[in-house]
């Protein structure tokens, strides 16, 4: 079998050239969207992110191949197989996206990935450090069991990441109405990364917005409001490594704190959620919102 | 063959991070991010609005230099607005607060790990809402 090369790998210096012409571009129109310490933060935790997948690489090859052994079917390399496997790759991002955003065990290791203010093609690369501890890889296995050879997997899923960087951006406004009716773009991409109750958990896409159209996650964006990125509770400062394992300390904390039976609300219930309703989900504030 | 794979690997590691901070002090050099500052009392609150989703500050207490605020709502609620990057981060204010008043000069001390201690140039106001910060309803205070 043919080993294919990552994808990825001849993708980044594209990503340096394009970070470069929109800091070029910021510079001219609006300084405030990029900002020194936090482009070096978001390139930090993509860094990490890279060197974590070198540690933790072993791991995933083994767990694929273990399930590659009990394939149902052998799926030959062919131009259909690619298409298909693109597409039920992208189905497969979307369940994991929106489990990481609702399950607060999943959104420990995501939550790197929101946590910035800005959003710029910078945040695209403010990748997770810790993906193989929230089980991040799993919602792959079942294309792998289904038939798709492991390496092909990887590679669509190498592919699926490069798409995504061009839509984290503010100098993109709307594509044209077929585009943004099918692919997900900076527009809709914005929607998902903003923190305004009527956005937020909304827009979980990978590649394809249909899924979100399908799936009644979908909310376009309103020109009349302006989005604030980030998370709920912004991290107060730049400190790399808070900002790396803040939600894992905060559930070790609560797993500690909490009644007994209410522990595993802390590691499996939705972001925000708390045994005495102290604190706020995506949920709860939108409904304050709505009223 | 390991070897050179494994110095493959390496130089590709150096790569990214020579990169990554090149990219980032060429974010320096370019100044991005400018100066952002708390424009007014009416920008605070709307900061403190949408940063704690429907704060409604009546009261606000601009540090001279505009790089931090301290809001109160009706109930008697304080939150501390300060500024990160070209951004702001507001928390409410909870008891056990750690405060330190010296002159114009407001200090707190939130014992976020992520939320350093602020000093506000509060001039005259200083004194008056360093008291108000003793009487911060005691529900507010972290439960268990």
């Amino acid at each position: 079998m043919d080993k294919l090369p990552n994808p990825v790998d001849f993708a980044v210096p594209l990503f340096i050239v394009l970070i470069v012409f929109e800091m070029i571009w910021a510079k001219r129109r609006a300084p405030e969207k990029y900002e020194p310490q936090d482009t070096l933060n978001s390139l930090l935790f993509g860094f990490g992110s890279s060197v974590a997948g070198l540690l933790f690489g072993g791991m995933l090859i083994g767990a694929f191949a273990a399930v590659d052994r009990m394939h149902l079917v052998a799926i030959p390399r062919a131009w259909w197989s690619w298409a298909l496997l693109f597409v039920l790759d992208d189905l497969a991002y979307y369940v994991f996206h929106r489990l990481a955003h609702r399950v607060r065990w999943f959104w420990a290791s995501h939550v790197n990935h929101h946590s910035s203010q800005h959003y710029n093609l910078s945040t695209a690369l403010r990748q997770t450090w810790t993906g193989v501890f929230a089980l991040s890889f799993v919602y792959r296995l079942p294309l792998v069991m289904l038939g798709f050879q492991p390496e092909m997997v990887f590679f669509v899923g190498g592919l699926n990441l490069i798409y995504q960087f061009w839509i984290h951006t503010e100098a993109i406004g709307r594509m044209p109405r077929w585009f943004e009716a099918v692919m997900n773009t900076p527009s809709h991409h914005r929607v998902h990364h903003a923190v305004n109750p009527r956005y937020l958990d909304r827009n979980y896409a990978g590649v394809f917005i249909i899924w979100d159209k399908m799936f009644g996650s979908f909310t376009p964006e309103v020109d009349a409001e302006p989005i604030r990125y980030g998370i709920v509770k912004q991290l107060g400062n730049f400190n790399l490594a808070w900002g790396v394992f803040h939600e894992w300390i905060g559930i070790v904390r609560d797993l500690i704190r909490a009644p007994f039976g209410s522990k595993l609300g802390y590691l499996f219930g939705p972001p925000g959620w708390s045994h005495d309703g102290s604190r706020e989900t995506s949920d709860t504030i939108r409904a304050r919102w709505v009223e | 063959m390991i070897t050179s794979h494994l110095m493959g690997v390496a130089g590709k590691l150096v790569a990214s991070l020579v990169a990554v901070l090149a990219l980032g002090q060429l974010a320096r050099w370019m100044a991005l991010g400018g100066d952002v500052r708390i424009r007014d009392a009416d920008h605070a609150r709307m900061i403190a609005r949408d940063s704690l989703f429907g704060f409604a500050a009546t009261d606000v207490a601009l540090d001279l230099g505009g790089y931090s605020a301290l809001v109160k709502d009706a109930q008697g609620r304080h939150a501390l607005i300060n500024t990160k990057g070209a951004h702001f981060v507001a928390r409410l204010v909870k008891p056990p607060i750690e405060g330190r008043l010296d002159r114009a000069l407001l200090t707190l001390d939130l014992g976020e790990p992520d939320f350093d201690p602020v000093t506000l140039n509060l001039g005259e106001k200083a004194q008056y809402w360093a008291s108000g910060l003793r009487h911060i309803p005691s529900e507010l205070a972290p439960s268990g």
